[in-house]
């Protein structure tokens, strides 16, 4: 799974803010702000992934156990299925 | 969630304008515009998004304050919309991303492009009435 090509993320007053643009945009119409954990999970997801290679990411770089790991993946993943911004 | 909560709620909305009512400041679908809340007064050229009677969110410029109201128009349109309440107002542009660029409002070069081009306004007004009416006669 990966972000549908068609998002850039802007950097403002310290936030990180994804948006559609192009043909994307007349989609989606909202903005997603993410914040440390999001941003990398994001960043990840420019690439073909799965939750495995996202959670161990998290583990990496944060040093959390791998159960919490998995539940921030699994809770940021279904927001992003549930919003339409996930390629199968 | 409405704009406006989304301002209340991060200080901040961004957006990818549709449209080219903007131009040649804003490209539709291409560059980002950064909103935030909108002060109590706006001032001359400010570039503000506001709600129409008809629900639609426009975003345009400032180009003279009445009072509690404001006439405004955009960049790439030979109308203006008069009398525009500051209740409509949901939030002003402070600047916005070209590419990887962020460009402020408040730059000099945009101060005085933002003069500038509404001092073009009359010339813009009837070049783009010319073209219109002969893009209507080709058409014939």
């Amino acid at each position: 799974m990966k972000i549908k090509s068609g998002f850039v993320v802007r950097k403002v007053g310290g936030k990180s803010v994804a948006v559609a643009v192009g043909e994307l945009s007349k989609e989606f119409r909202g903005m997603i702000t993410l914040n440390d954990t999001a941003r990398l999970l994001w960043d990840r997801l420019q690439q073909d992934t799965d939750e495995m290679e996202l959670a161990q990411a998290l583990i990496e770089e944060y040093d959390v156990s791998p159960a919490k790991a998995a539940a921030d993946v699994e809770e940021m993943i279904g927001q992003l299925r549930a919003a339409g911004i996930l390629e199968a | 969630m409405e704009k406006s909560e989304i301002l209340k709620r991060e200080g901040m909305y961004l957006s990818t304008p549709s449209g080219n009512s903007m131009r040649p400041l804003l490209r539709g679908g291409k560059d980002t515009v950064v909103i935030r809340p909108a002060p109590d007064r706006l001032a001359r050229f400010d570039i503000c998004l506001y709600r129409r009677p008809d629900g639609k969110d426009v975003l345009h410029r400032v180009i003279r304050v009445r009072g509690a109201c404001y006439d405004i128009r955009g960049d790439g349109c030979d109308y203006t919309e008069h009398g525009v309440p500051h209740g409509r107002v949901i939030g002003v542009m402070e600047g916005f991303f070209r590419g990887q660029r962020y460009i402020p409002v408040s730059s000099c070069a945009q101060r005085l492009y933002a003069r500038a081009w509404n001092l073009l306004y009359p010339a813009r007004w009837f070049a783009m009435r010319c073209w219109r009416k002969a893009r209507r006669i080709l058409k014939k």
